[in-house]
């Protein structure tokens, strides 16, 4: 079985840096939780945009459609 | 009406949201063995909590589509599904960051994080099948079956710190008989909780409007081909 290494040999010993370490983490959780929740956002918001433009195109054309026939 | 709801409720979730915050960040202290970064779990775990539920609505609501063939029934459980996706997502993320401090590595193939990330993979599959199948009721009835499927695996995920040993914490919350934190430190996450689920609620109301012009879009087309 393939063995994890250790990461306490990487951290650092100093317990001033080893603190600054542990909120930099907490911030960068954060922000993760953050842009994943924003980005998801952007993204729907584009979609509707982009379904709103398409449903316009589409009834235009079934009306033009009927007013030629 | 559907928009006075949704900015009542972003309204709502926001400001909760952020007086949750201001408690977390100025009110409570660090935890002794942690440290600040015990402070995730206050997203970690109403995240994954919405993403386990979400999927477990969206099971019941296939379930509702198999069995009536109702297709509002098919546009609200892929509606919770990809909204219950992005907090799963959440969910994997922050434990990661989270572990990367604690464990000292980023992942561990454990069975928590293992099922939860193949429950992740099940619907992001269910999303790119509802995408690739153009026929509604066939995409539907494949949606529903995985679905299903895929809600089985996030309740083993549920379970599994209870089944088996794993490197993922124990139940902390009294809800779950765990009673591991103080209580000062335990009501703000649901807090979060009530929060992030507004928030929720909010994504699946527009997801749904999206579903109806989709729906919209779709019979507009067929009437054309067929004129």
């Amino acid at each position: 079985m393939k063995s994890i290494p250790f990461a306490g040999w990487h951290t650092p010993n100093d317990l001033e840096e080893r603190l600054n370490r542990n909120v930099q983490y907490m911030l960068l959780g954060l922000g993760a939780a953050w842009l994943i929740m924003f980005t998801y956002v952007v993204l729907i918001t584009l979609r509707e945009r982009k379904l709103r433009k398409e449903l316009d195109r589409v009834r235009r054309m079934v009306e033009s459609a009927s007013a030629d026939r | 009406m559907r928009e006075k709801i949704i900015i009542g409720l972003a309204i709502f979730a926001g400001g909760l949201l952020a007086w949750n915050m201001n408690t977390i960040f100025t009110a409570l202290p660090d935890e002794l063995n942690q440290g600040a970064i015990y402070r995730i779990i206050y997203f970690h775990v109403p995240a994954n909590i919405l993403g386990m539920l979400g999927f477990g609505l969206g099971m019941l609501l296939s379930i509702g589509y198999l069995v009536t063939k109702d297709l509002r029934y098919d546009a609200l459980a892929a509606s919770v599904t990809e909204v219950s996706l992005v907090f799963a997502s959440i969910g994997l993320a922050t434990g990661s960051i989270w572990a990367r401090i604690i464990w000292g590595v980023w992942w561990a193939w454990d069975v928590r994080l293992t099922s939860w990330l193949v429950c992740w993979l099940i619907f992001g599959g269910y999303l790119m099948l509802r995408r690739a199948i153009d026929e509604p009721i066939q995409r539907a009835r494949f949606a529903a079956v995985v679905s299903v499927l895929g809600s089985v695996n996030a309740y083993i995920s549920y379970m599994s710190i209870k089944w088996w040993n794993t490197q993922h914490p124990q139940p902390v919350l009294t809800i779950r008989d765990g009673g591991g934190m103080a209580p000062g430190m335990e009501a703000p996450i649901y807090w979060n909780l009530l929060a992030l689920a507004c928030f929720s609620a909010i994504l699946v109301m527009v997801r749904m409007r999206q579903e109806s012009f989709a729906r919209e879009i779709d019979t507009l087309r067929r009437m054309a081909h067929a004129q």
